[in-house]
C-alpha cells in the first residue's frame, strides 16, 4: 500500500496532476450545478414580483 | 465614442493581439528550434561558433559517461553515428538520462571543443510496455525503432 | 433525421431531451473513470523505461485528445452558427469554449508535472508545447470575444468566426512532433498491428479517453442547459418550467 502511493519516488508528480485534474473536472460539474439553482431561483423570485 | 463602436474596438484589439501573441511566440519557437540546433556532425565539422549559445541532439554513447570526483560533474560523448562530440553537465541529471538514450543539450562550445551545457533534457519514445516485455523484445532482436536517431537527435 | 435535428435546435425541446440524458451521462463517468483509473493506477504494469511517473499518460493523453477534439466541435458548432443562425449551436460554441481551456489546462499542466522527472524540465519551447499552448490562448480568445460583446447572437457570430479560423492549430499540433525536431515524443499508434503501447497499459488509457468524452457531453449538456434557461428567461416555458419545480 505504501508502495503505491510512493510511486517510486514520482508521487508528488503523479498524485499533484491526478489531484489537479479531478479538482478541476469536479468543480466544473459543481459550478454548473449552482449556476442552475442561482437561475432558477432569480426567474422565481421575479415571477413572485 | 457610442458603446457599439467600443465594443467592436475592443473586439478587434483582442483578435489583434490575439494573433500578434501567438504568431510572435510560433516564430519564437521555431527560431530556437532551427536556428540554434547543431547535429554533432555540424559541431565537429566546425560549423559553430565558439561562446554561442546552441541546442545539441543524439544518443549518449555507451560506456562515454564518467562522472568527476566533485559528485556533481558528468562528462559524456554525444553521437549522432556520423560524429561524436564531448559535452560536461554539471547538475542532476533527468531520470531518463543513461548510456544508449536519446538527449537534447542547451550549452556553449568552450576553447578545448568541448560543450558546456547549461541543461541536459531526456526524449523518451512513444513506446511503452512493462519491463518483461522489453526485456523479451531485445532478446528476440527487435532493435528499437525510435532509438535510432533521426537527423537532430 | 433532418426533422430530429430540427427538432432538437429548439431549445424547449433540446432542454427536455438532454435532461433524460443528464443521469446517465454522470453515472457513466463515474463508473468509467473508477475502471480506468483502478486499471491504469493499480493494475498496469511499470513502464520499462519511466517506471512509475509514465502512469500520469491516463489523464494527460485522454486531456489533450479532448482539447483537441473539443476545439473542433466548437468550430463545427461555430460553422452551424454562422451558416443557420441556431440559437444552439451559438450556445455550444461559447461553452464549449471553458470546457476546452479547462481540458487544454489540464493537458499542459499534467504535461509539465510529467515533464519534470521524465524530461528534466518544466517547460520547454518545443514546437508541441507551443501549439497546445496557442490553443489555450485561442480558447481565451473565443471567451473574451463572446463575453465582451453585449448582444449575445452578434457575439456568438464574433465568437464563432475566431473559433473557425483557428482550426489551422489542430493539424499544426498533430503534427508538430514530426515537422519539427521536437522533445516531446511521437504520437502513439494505436490502431495498427504493432501498437506503440502495451495492451496491459492501452486498455486502461482507453477506457480513460471514453470516460474524458462521456464527461465532456455531460459538463457540456449541463451547461448549455444553463444558458438556455438563462437566455430565454422571459419566455412562457421557461416560467413554467420554475413554478412546475
Amino acid at each position: 500500500m505504501q508502495e503505491f502511493f510512493y510511486m517510486d519516488g514520482k508521487w508528488m508528480y503523479v498524485w499533484s496532476s491526478y489531484a489537479i485534474t479531478l479538482i478541476a473536472l469536479v468543480l466544473s460539474i459543481v459550478f454548473a450545478n449552482s449556476r442552475k439553482k442561482k437561475l432558477l431561483k432569480e426567474i422565481e423570485d421575479s415571477l413572485e414580483d | 465614442m457610442r458603446p457599439k463602436r467600443k465594443q467592436r474596438l475592443i473586439f478587434i484589439t483582442i483578435l489583434f493581439l490575439g494573433f500578434s501573441s501567438a504568431a510572435a511566440l510560433g516564430v519564437y519557437a521555431l527560431q530556437k528550434n532551427k536556428t540554434y540546433f547543431h547535429t554533432p556532425a555540424e559541431i565537429v565539422a566546425g560549423n559553430v561558433q565558439q561562446d554561442k549559445l546552441f541546442r545539441v541532439g543524439g544518443l549518449v554513447v555507451e560506456g562515454s559517461v564518467n562522472r568527476f570526483s566533485d559528485g556533481v560533474t558528468t562528462e559524456f560523448d554525444l553521437t549522432d553515428t556520423s560524429g561524436t562530440v564531448t559535452l560536461r553537465y554539471k547538475g542532476l541529471l533527468p531520470d531518463l538520462f543513461r548510456e544508449g538514450q536519446g538527449i537534447v543539450a542547451q550549452g556553449k562550445l568552450n576553447a578545448d571543443g568541448i560543450i558546456i551545457a547549461q541543461e541536459v533534457l531526456a526524449k523518451h519514445d512513444e513506446n511503452y510496455m512493462p519491463p518483461e516485455v522489453a526485456d523479451a523484445l531485445k532478446e528476440s532482436g527487435a532493435s528499437h525503432p525510435d532509438n535510432i536517431p533521426k537527423k537532430n537527435y | 433525421m433532418w426533422a430530429w435535428f430540427h427538432k432538437l435546435s429548439s431549445p424547449k425541446y433540446y432542454y427536455e431531451w438532454s435532461g433524460k440524458w443528464l443521469p446517465w451521462l454522470g453515472g457513466l463517468t463515474i463508473l468509467l473513470s473508477a475502471i480506468g483509473l483502478y486499471w491504469g493506477l493499480v493494475v498496469a504494469p511499470t513502464d520499462y523505461q519511466q517506471g512509475e511517473s509514465y502512469r500520469i499518460i491516463f489523464i494527460h493523453v485522454p486531456a489533450a485528445w479532448m482539447s483537441m477534439f473539443v476545439y473542433m466541435v466548437m468550430a463545427s458548432a461555430g460553422f452551424v452558427a454562422l451558416v443557420w443562425k441556431t440559437k444552439i449551436s451559438e450556445i455550444v460554441v461559447s461553452e464549449c469554449a471553458v470546457i476546452g481551456a479547462v481540458f487544454t489546462a489540464i493537458a499542459l499542466v499534467t504535461g509539465m508535472l510529467w515533464g519534470k522527472p521524465t524530461w528534466g524540465t518544466y517547460w520547454t519551447w518545443d514546437a508541441r508545447l507551443t501549439s497546445e499552448l496557442i490553443l489555450l490562448f485561442l480558447y481565451f480568445g473565443v471567451i473574451a470575444i463572446y463575453s465582451s460583446i453585449e448582444d449575445k447572437r452578434v457575439a456568438a457570430k464574433a465568437a464563432s468566426m475566431l473559433s473557425i479560423v483557428g482550426v489551422i492549430n489542430i493539424p499544426i499540433i498533430h503534427y508538430s512532433v514530426t515537422w519539427w525536431n521536437s522533445l516531446h515524443q511521437p504520437n502513439m499508434e494505436i490502431i495498427s498491428d504493432k501498437p506503440s503501447m502495451d495492451p496491459s497499459m492501452l486498455y486502461p488509457l482507453l477506457i480513460m479517453a471514453i470516460a474524458f468524452k462521456v464527461y465532456f457531453v455531460w459538463v457540456l449538456f449541463m451547461r448549455i442547459r444553463n444558458e438556455i434557461i438563462s437566455r430565454e428567461r422571459a419566455t412562457k416555458w421557461v416560467k413554467e418550467l420554475v413554478t412546475a419545480s
